[in-house]
């Protein structure tokens, strides 16, 4: 015998269905959204890249990959 | 009020994680929403919903600027439910949320968004470089950073009643960037 799906119906009591759409319908879609993006704009704009070369002129470049203790 | 601008020295400015609970006092960037959520940032820092960023010049008490990374977005709770509109039906996205980034007033105009921005972008492709992603997204507050945010080529992904778009950074895009280094 399946239980009862409680939480189920509690979603549904209080809103659980209301759920607003989300920003894409699969990771799929997302997936393409993202590509489609890259073959667009063709990689790193100018902007971006001056934006780059900034951080690397003016500020310490060690930006370490392991945050420090916790 | 008028805020009075200082002069930062740049090379004085380190990126490090948040050292304290006090360096984000007081911080006002002209977004209140922001504003708000650096009172509450060091306590999403250590759950941890969040991991928060801090440019911090040499022997100075307050952060100039900080940036916020997480894998969800901001909590839905309170803010609009911009964290709940990451989420699929079907399952996870994988992108790594810049909650938030911002300058303090008086710190603004050196260069120091750029840098809290590049320095999380790096952050990021080191994360990606370990663990699959499609990229880097976050919500744009207003047209001003739409526009900076198209610029460094984040693709906008429109959506009906969204406040803040969603907005998009390739994954490929931070490896491309990587490779200026080299140049």
């Amino acid at each position: 015998m399946t239980p009862f799906p409680l939480m189920d119906w509690l979603r549904r009591q209080f809103g659980g269905e209301k759920k607003k759409r989300s920003a894409f319908a699969s990771e799929q879609e997302a997936y393409e959204f993202v590509q489609k993006i890259y073959e667009d704009s063709g990689g790193v704009s100018p902007e971006l890249r001056r934006a780059y070369q900034f951080y690397l002129r003016n500020f310490h470049d060690d930006c370490p990959a392991e945050r420090g203790p916790l | 009020m008028t805020t009075v601008r200082r002069n930062v020295d740049l090379s004085k400015i380190q990126f490090t994680a948040l050292p304290n609970d006090k360096v984000l006092d007081r911080f006002r960037c002209g977004e209140r929403q922001i504003d708000d959520w650096a009172e509450k940032c060091a306590d999403l820092d250590r759950q941890p919903r969040a991991r928060v960023f801090c440019a911090m010049g040499e022997e100075e008490p307050l952060a100039h600027g900080f940036y916020s990374l997480s894998m969800t977005g901001v909590s839905a709770k309170g803010f609009d439910e911009r964290g709940a509109e990451h989420f699929t039906h079907s399952g996870f996205i994988p992108f790594i949320y810049i909650d938030y980034i911002a300058v303090r007033e008086e710190s603004k105009g050196n260069g120091i968004g750029t840098g809290l921005m590049v320095d999380a972008l790096r952050r990021c492709t080191a994360v990606a470089r370990n663990v699959a992603l499609f990229g880097v997204a976050l919500n744009s507050l207003n047209a001003k950073t739409t526009a900076y945010y198209r610029s460094l080529r984040f693709g906008e992904k429109s959506q009906p009643n969204m406040q803040y778009p969603l907005m998009v950074l390739p994954v490929w895009t931070l490896f491309d960037l990587e490779k200026i280094r080299a140049e």
